[in-house]
């Protein structure tokens, strides 16, 4: 084997190659930007949506947890969202009546994620414990009342940050970790079918914060992660990253497809949502805030949702902020967390209904609120 | 800012990371002890695993990792000239493929396109016929557990 001196050379000289290659595509990158979305819609006289205040109501105030909630997910189907908290528990609700179905408590009570599997029979939850536990929702609870675990599945050298089932397949699940890689498990059998990074090349080289499925094609998926990245991965192919995308400054703490699947939205610490195209790697859009008056850092992203045609972006904001975004304009039309009856803190997480007619955003003031567009026909028409 | 700020590896300043200092073959079991650092009321907010402060570079090895320290210097000198061969090739493959691709409006068109192609339940103006279960959050639904009309508590209208 060569000596120390000749391998730090040779190191120092395949570093200086990386960087000037990648300054070179950082260039060439930019030539083929000759627009953005905004710039574009202008052109096309396309004019932002335009909100009342009061149009995107409050229509339930979910409350019940005794700590910050870390996340949520809505079932497919039903009007079911479950949603984990720093006081341990997992809680499903029935979004339209309020009600609690389920309050399960968690071995582990540092959780992080939590997700609903597409029959809405079984919910999904991972955190500091490296793991991810699966509960059957049709499951008997003990005598203490505690509800069984069907499932965990270990593997994970570092904190779970986010899971995801893959649609349309109870049995599959996605994770992402603190150790830098996102595996796809078989629910049934424990066992991990694939891990993206790691030991691998072209995986993160941070913690990785959150992935997102193509629900066009669900071979097809998203990480975001500390190393300021988006990864995009094929289930069928673990062995490298199908593109890398470059443009955020600091940790992506949120990525979401797009609903063409197409392209796929972010959200970071650097302040700024962005828009990239999955096949070409372009970034189209920056959804930038303006700086306040004290030039003060800018809030953080904490979590990123599309309305679902894609023409709005909501994002949540470390300081409270929900700004919802015009996506084709780039301009702000509507800050949530600055209404009558918005939340008193940071919203960490935030999720579409199905059918795209609620927003569920959760905060760390210990609730959920839904909102809806105020009502279209009739009021109050009984059932 | 954590990761690769300067080409890929950056061997003379650890990540922050327990593993940074394990011997190749160990389990990382130190991984998931670091987890436990943090303080247990909170999500991490600096994530657990890749703080920003560097480890110290005097780190209290055991003796006969020291022994060791030439032997994994050039390991993992050599794995990391590997990846950026890696990376170096991905990279070529990458800047070829810019060679003839198109440019962002192409992009930026289909994106407006694809956004009036369904009803949006939360928009103002939609395209495409409204659907009466958009409604629902609005009706009034009597609660299983008492004979009261669900109340609204906590929600912008009564």
């Amino acid at each position: 084997m060569a000596s120390v001196a000749d391998l730090k050379e040779k190191h120092a000289a395949a570093t200086a190659s990386v960087n000037s290659l990648r300054e070179r595509l950082r260039q060439r990158r930019e030539m083929l930007l000759d627009t953005d979305v905004a710039r574009y819609s202008k052109v096309q006289g396309r004019a932002p949506v335009s909100f009342n205040p009061t149009d995107l109501v409050c229509c339930r105030t979910l409350q019940g947890h005794s700590g910050k909630v870390y996340s949520l997910d809505w079932t497919p189907e039903k009007n079911w969202i479950v949603s984990a908290s720093q006081d341990g528990r997992l809680i499903v609700w029935n979004a339209l009546t309020s009600q609690k179905t389920h309050a399960i408590k968690l071995h582990c009570p540092w959780v992080m994620t939590c997700a609903f599997a597409p029959n809405g029979q079984s919910v999904a939850c991972g955190g500091l414990d490296s793991a991810c536990s699966i509960f059957n929702l049709n499951s008997q609870a003990d005598r203490d009342g505690n509800m069984p675990v069907s499932r965990i599945l270990t593997g994970h050298k570092g904190y779970v940050s986010s899971c995801q089932y893959v649609p349309d397949q109870e049995t599959r699940l996605i994770t992402s970790s603190g150790d830098q890689t996102c595996v796809l498990w078989d629910v049934t059998t424990g066992q991990r079918i694939s891990i993206f990074g790691g030991e691998f090349p072209s995986g993160h080289t941070a913690d990785v914060q959150s992935v997102s499925i193509n629900s066009s094609n669900t071979n097809m998926f998203v990480s975001g992660s500390c190393d300021a990245t988006v990864r995009l991965w094929d289930i069928r192919i673990a062995s490298r990253a199908v593109r890398t995308y470059h443009g955020h400054e600091g940790d992506v703490n949120s990525v979401k497809f797009f609903p063409d699947g197409h392209r796929f939205g972010t959200g970071s610490e650097d302040g700024t949502c962005r828009l990239f195209d999955m096949r070409t790697g372009h970034q189209l859009q920056v959804y930038s805030r303006e700086p306040d008056r004290n030039d003060n850092e800018l809030p953080a992203v904490t979590s990123i949702a599309f309305s679902i045609s894609g023409r709005l972006l909501f994002a949540g904001y470390s300081n409270g902020d929900c700004y919802v975004w015009d996506t084709l304009l780039a301009e702000v039309v509507l800050n949530l967390g600055n209404l009558q009856n918005s939340h008193d803190g940071r919203i960490s997480c935030l999720g579409m209904s199905s059918d795209g007619s609620a927003l569920c955003t959760g905060s760390w003031d210990k609730n959920l609120k839904v909102r809806t567009f105020k009502k279209r026909l009739f009021p109050f028409t009984t059932s | 800012m954590r990761g690769e700020a300067n080409g890929g590896e950056d061997l003379g300043q650890p990540r922050g990371e327990d593993r940074e200092h394990e011997d190749e073959g160990e389990e990382r079991q130190d991984g998931s002890a670091a987890h436990q650092r943090q303080p247990q009321a909170q999500r991490p907010a600096a994530r657990p695993s890749s703080g920003q402060q560097p480890q110290p570079q005097q780190n209290p090895t055991p003796p006969v990792m020291m022994r060791n320290v030439g032997y994994v210097g050039k390991h993992r000198l050599s794995a990391a000239i590997a990846r950026l061969d890696q990376e170096l090739q991905s990279l070529q493959e990458e800047l070829n493929e810019l060679e003839t691709m198109e440019p962002a409006s192409t992009a930026c068109q289909d994106v407006i396109t694809s956004t009036g192609g369904k009803p949006d339940p939360l928009l103002p103006i939609t395209s495409g016929p409204e659907n009466s279960s958009w409604d629902r959050w609005f009706q009034r639904v009597r609660s299983s557990r008492s004979n009261k009309w669900w109340a609204s508590r906590g929600s912008d209208f009564s």
